[in-house]
């Protein structure tokens, strides 16, 4: 294909502008600035499309700046036929129209028939040389080396970028001795992983040994629990014994000790009791009785006066003694001073009432009679029977003192009294005589004396002056009486056992007869306490004897005990107590006691045999308690294990992130093998390809070579080792031997001879803008032999901003005229 | 009669290929395995079954976890409460010595020893039934065991459990008691419960010979229905009447994206062509590749943007009813227009690196990882490579985007 006319409606600082392409090569002059970059990018984006825009495009786009229309049309030679290539703006590069020599359009893709299988890139890549994809300092000769071995495939600079690209990201992705890369870590990630599950899948194993061993605890619990009952059992009943054992230790003793058992009978006791009793009562008795008898014998002391004892042994004598008193005193009371002051009152008296203290004497009966028949109307004759009736009564009331018989004086007594009454009859008597006869009894008086008192009284006066008579005789009595009274009053004082004072003798009486009364009560109450004294005294005795036998029987009592006091009893009762209250214990122990006890028991022959069986039954139950809490806290354990086994998940979770990084990993592997394949495959392509083209190439590029070097080469050689090439001199250069300049040379030597290869394949433009900045001015020169050379088979355009190609005498669009004519 | 046939339990197994997922994601599968036998158990205990078999593969050996133990355990006392009998063989991914002796399996649960061995019962209507089995006592049982079964008991009904594969007659496969469908048909058993093939299948109607495949699907390949056999008599032969009971299914779903772009639409476009069902469902989607669809979202979906931001999402749902957890993107993967030039270079080339060798070559000491080595030996492994390899061509370097 070759390019006969470009058109632009619009491109960059390009519109509505026409270039034909006439000669071959195209020579195109600018300086910068002037539009050639333009032009060229103008004629690539009518082939390939116009940049869109974005990336590294971004400034390709050359959007007319004053709004024209943007794009334009080439027109161009192919297979003998001419075909407009018309693009205007639109999607994926722009809106394209091809139009052949007979105004009709064709398809769509008649684009690729014209260009073939190659993009934009890939154009630049064969057909484009410029300082962009020739070489540069940088770049290094080995890789030059490889590309130029590469040369022979298409696009081969764009596969090797491939590679590159896939090698980068096939490195990025595995390295088999890599550690750092996706895949190798998750290949360490997996191996990591797989030895937690390989761990995991132990604890796995671990589960089943804990199910085992917790269904052989739960075998074991199940056997010690159905055992544990029975321990239970036993520890109740080796206790039971053994809480047993103390009223069996009784019992047992109490069996063996009956036998020796105690005297002491009941009857024993009570007889015993009743004599200690007895002893008590007696002995309490005595001892009450020894106060008293004290107390006896100090008031026998305190009566026992020598007083008291002299009238005891007097009595009688003091009794007798108060008789004669009281005879005396009768006596005494007889011519009583009462009776005698009476009588001198009496007598007193008559002389008063006879005014005459010496009365005459009484007349005598005669003369009585005389007056009293003088007196004659009343009289009274006196009773010689007055004094005889008193005197009986005295003599009788004497006779009674003396006798000491009271009936006799009181027989007197009576006497007297009737006397008395009889006197008075008399007196009254006597007078009424003396009233009747007083005048004769005048004269009479004067006879017996009477004369000086009136005559009613001289009868009267009779018995007052008998009266006064007697009572002078009885005064004289009375004192005659009285002396002798005194005398015998003396007598008997003298004899009295006391001295008493007495101005009477019935004081006399009195005071001894209260000494007598007081001295019968002393004697009477000292006999009262003698007697009491004696009563108590027996009484005392007598308690003393029956204590005495009392202690007697105790004592025989006490012997046939075998004791000797009370408290020997006393204990021994006190053992009998204890005994029986053993006993009755022991009884009620034995009730406790089953048969089945009682045989148990005595199968030990002492308590601590017993014991060991409790403590070895409480071992056993305790063990067995013991290995259930052991099981049960194991078993416990193993269920908290086996649940955390269980519910961990982290197995199961494990294995699926093994799985899912399995997926990961062949994900993996997968693209980094295709990756590997494909570089593989390009550098098999290309090394075909290169193998297939490369002596036709280097059959071309020779040429150019030779033409750029100035002949200086005249080979270009390939082995395994890489290209070399042959100098004049025949010496062999290694790519890396040669100069930079050479190098560069050498390759687009062979770039050219590359395209001269695949031109009966496909024959594009080249484009050349002034990209041979390496070749040496000696050189250029032959620049344009070169250009005429690779025009041969390509149309060749050429961008220079050297203006020397003016003077090479070929036509030359110079953009620098266009510019200013345009201007 | 009336009994349940299951097998393949493998409880607590993971579930394969998948990647990191959201806790919430994770209970469920974790919790399916367990779901599904519970199921089997209510159901056993509803329909008042005369016993349940277990045909092998109760656990698997590597992945026994303690959770899953237990959890059996406990299953089997529900049905002891019930008074219904389990019978259990062990097989090549539970096999273990079995002994008598203490186990913490109830007393209901009768499992067979590791040599052929005959089970009698008595159910309730008198009727009586022998079971047959055996528990593998290592990994691979090479030999024919079924020669060792003996022939149809006295009893009413007679049952065969058998864990193992068809026979291909092929000694490098043949590891898992092979069979054939006539040598089992000619011990005139009524039943072959058999397990292993986790896929449910009749291999024969008369007397059924089944395989009830596993209650739940672990993998994208255990797609379907999963659930267990109810086992009926009817008159002198045995019905099986299959009931799904999986909680999770394992689906494929064919997407198309035609010229959809922006990832959040085709995001949408996805979740549009995904029909919720009664289970949760795992689901793999296939995106078709065609050549509207942009490199840029081809390359999305490759790298496993798309599928990252898709789970994101479901995710952020409330209860959701699946999960996506692969997208693949399907379709002849072109190489780039500039190859056309050297096409027979670009053919040859893959022919020389595209092999076996040197894959193994490539994959170097990555091959000590089984699982690995296990992908690389599928007979579509360089052909998926250079699938691949071939869209890595196609790629462009679309990072600095």
């Amino acid at each position: 294909m070759k390019i006969k006319r470009v058109h632009i409606d619009g491109f960059g600082k390009w519109h509505d502008q026409d270039f034909k392409f006439t000669d071959n090569p195209v020579l195109i002059y600018g300086a910068n600035e002037t539009g050639k970059t333009t032009l060229a990018a103008f004629i690539l984006s009518i082939l390939f499309g116009f940049a869109d825009g974005r990336g590294k495009n971004k400034y390709q786009q050359y959007l007319p700046k004053d709004g024209s229309g943007y794009g334009g049309s080439l027109t161009v030679d192919a297979n003998q036929h001419q075909y407009v290539i018309k693009r205007v703006k639109g999607k994926n590069g722009g809106k394209v129209t091809i139009t052949n020599e007979e105004g009709k359009k064709e398809r769509a893709d008649f684009l690729t028939e014209l260009i073939g299988p190659l993009d934009r890139e890939l154009y630049q890549a064969i057909y484009s040389f410029n300082q962009n994809n020739i070489l540069n300092d940088e770049l290094d000769r080995e890789q030059l080396a490889q590309q130029l071995q590469r040369l022979g495939a298409v696009g081969s600079q764009e596969w090797l970028q491939q590679i590159a690209r896939l090698e980068k990201s096939a490195d990025s992705l595995y390295k088999p001795r890599g550690r750092k890369l996706s895949l190798n870590r998750h290949l360490k990630e997996y191996d990591e992983l797989h030895e937690r599950v390989n761990q995991a899948q132990l604890q796995s194993s671990d589960y089943h040994r804990l199910v085992e061993e917790q269904a052989k605890g739960q075998f074991k619990l199940k056997k010690l629990q159905q055992e544990q009952p029975k321990l239970k059992d036993k520890v109740e009943k080796v206790e039971r014994l053994q809480r047993l054992w103390p009223v069996f230790e009784q019992w047992r003793s109490q069996q063996q000790k009956s036998e020796a058992g105690i005297k002491l009978t009941d009857e024993k006791i009570v007889k015993v009791q009743e004599i200690q009793s007895q002893e008590r009562g007696l002995r309490k008795q005595i001892q009450a009785l020894e106060p008293q008898l004290l107390e006896q014998q100090a008031v026998i002391k305190e009566l026992s006066t020598p007083e008291v004892n002299d009238y005891r042994q007097q009595r009688v004598h003091y009794q007798q003694l108060k008789d004669q008193l009281l005879t005396l005193q009768i006596q005494g009371n007889n011519q009583g001073t009462d009776r005698q002051a009476k009588w001198q009152n009496e007598l007193k008296q008559l002389e008063e009432r006879y005014g005459n203290s010496n009365l005459p004497a009484p007349l005598s009966e005669r003369a009585v009679s005389e007056l009293e028949g003088l007196l004659n109307a009343i009289s009274y004759e006196a009773n010689n029977q007055s004094l005889f009736i008193p005197g009986i009564g005295i003599v009788l009331f004497i006779i009674g003192l003396i006798l000491h018989q009271p009936l006799i004086w009181i027989l007197g007594i009576i006497a007297l009294c009737a006397a008395g009454g009889l006197w008075f009859k008399q007196q009254q008597h006597k007078k009424q005589l003396a009233e009747e006869q007083h005048s004769q009894l005048r004269q009479f008086g004067e006879r017996y004396g009477l004369s000086s008192f009136p005559t009613d009284k001289w009868l009267m006066m009779q018995p007052d002056l008998h009266r006064y008579q007697d009572l002078k005789v009885q005064l004289e009595q009375v004192d005659q009486s009285k002396s002798e009274f005194n005398q015998r009053l003396e007598s008997l004082k003298r004899q009295l056992p006391i001295k008493m004072v007495a101005d009477s003798i019935n004081e006399l009486i009195n005071s001894y007869n209260r000494w007598l009364v007081e001295m019968q009560d002393r004697s009477q109450q000292l006999a009262g306490a003698e007697q009491e004294q004696t009563r108590l005294q027996n009484r005392f005795d007598q308690l003393k004897v029956q204590l005495t036998t009392e202690l007697k029987n105790k004592e025989a009592e006490y012997k046939s005990l075998n004791i000797k006091n009370d408290d020997d009893f006393k204990r021994l009762q006190t053992q009998k107590v204890t005994e029986q209250t053993r006993k009755v214990t022991t009884e009620v122990y034995g009730q406790q006691l089953t048969n089945n006890d009682r045989k148990q028991l005595a199968n030990y022959t002492d308590k601590a045999l017993l014991d060991k069986d409790v403590s070895m039954a409480h071992q056993e139950l305790a063990a067995n308690e013991q290995g259930q809490t052991e099981i049960e806290t194991k078993l416990a354990q193993l269920k908290v294990q086996i649940n955390s086994l269980v519910q961990d998940g982290s197995f199961s979770e494990l294995n699926q992130q093994l799985a899912n990084l399995q997926t990961t990993i062949w994900h993996e592997t997968k693209q980094w093998l295709s990756e590997q394949f494909a570089i593989r495959w390009i550098n098999g392509a290309l090394k075909l390809a290169s193998q297939d083209r490369y002596p036709k190439i280097l059959q071309q590029a020779e040429k150019f070579f030779a033409i750029l070097t100035n002949d200086r080469y005249q080979k270009i050689m390939v082995d395994d080792d890489g290209i070399s090439t042959l100098s004049q001199e025949q010496q062999v250069f290694q790519v890396p031997e040669l100069s930079l300049g050479t190098a560069e040379q050498l390759f687009i030597s062979l770039r050219l001879g590359f395209i001269a290869v695949i031109s009966d394949q496909i024959k594009l433009p080249i484009m050349v803008d002034d990209g041979f900045v390496n070749f040496d001015n000696v050189r250029r020169g032959r620049m344009l032999e070169l250009l005429k050379q690779m025009a041969t088979e390509n149309q060749v355009i050429y961008f220079t901003a050297n203006d020397q190609i003016k003077e090479l005498g070929s036509p030359v669009i110079d953009l620098d005229r266009l510019n200013k004519n345009k201007v | 009669m009336k009994f349940i046939h299951t097998a393949d339990l493998h409880l607590d197994s993971p579930f394969r290929g998948l990647a990191d997922m959201p806790t919430q994601i994770w209970q469920k599968i974790h919790r399916s395995t367990f779901t599904a036998f519970e199921r089997i158990v209510d159901n056993a205990i509803k329909e008042q079954v005369d016993f349940v078999l277990i045909v092998g593969d109760i656990y698997d050996r590597d992945h026994h976890s303690a959770e899953a133990e237990d959890f059996f355990v406990r299953q089997c006392q529900r049905l002891n409460e019930h008074q219904i009998p389990v019978y259990l063989s062990y097989g090549n991914h539970d096999y273990q010595i079995v002994s008598e002796g203490v186990t913490s399996l109830p007393q209901n649960v009768h499992v067979f020893g590791n040599q052929v061995e005959t089970k009698t019962l008595t159910l309730s209507n008198k009727e009586t039934v022998s079971i047959t089995g055996f528990s593998y006592g290592k990994r691979w049982l090479s030999a024919d065991q079924v020669s060792g079964f003996p022939s149809k008991a006295t009893t009413d009904w007679h049952i065969g459990m058998l864990h193992g594969a068809l026979a291909q007659n092929n000694s490098e496969q043949d590891h898992y008691a092979p069979f054939t469908v006539a040598e089992l048909l000619q011990k005139n058993y009524d039943y072959w419960a058999l397990g292993h093939i986790h896929k449910h299948q009749v291999l024969n109607d008369n007397p059924p010979v089944v395989y009830p495949g596993d209650p739940q699907g672990r993998h994208k390949n255990e797609d379907g229905q999963h659930g267990y056999y109810l086992v009926q008599s009817d008159l002198s032969k045995l019905k099986a009447e299959f009931k799904a009971i999986a909680p999770i299914e394992w689906c494929t779903v064919n997407a198309n994206l035609d010229h959809l772009q922006a990832a959040d639409i085709i995001i949408k476009g996805l979740r549009q062509q995904v029909k919720p069902g009664e289970q949760f469902k795992m689901i793999a989607l296939n995106v078709q590749s065609t050549g509207e669809m942009s490199a840029l979202t081809k390359q999305l979906i490759t790298n496993g943007t798309i599928l990252e931001r898709f789970q994101e999402q479901i995710a952020e749902d409330d209860s959701p009813k699946w999960w996506p957890y692969q997208i693949n993107l399907l379709g002849e993967a072109n190489l780039p227009k500039m190859t056309d030039l050297d096409q027979e270079y670009w053919d040859q080339a893959a022919k020389e690196v595209f092999n076996q060798s040197a894959m193994v070559e490539l994959v170097g000491k990555l091959s000590k990882y089984d699982f690995i080595a296990e992908h690389l030996t599928e007979p579509s492994m360089i052909e998926e490579l250079r699938r691949e390899a071939s869209q890595e061509l196609g790629e462009e370097d679309h990072h600095e985007d």
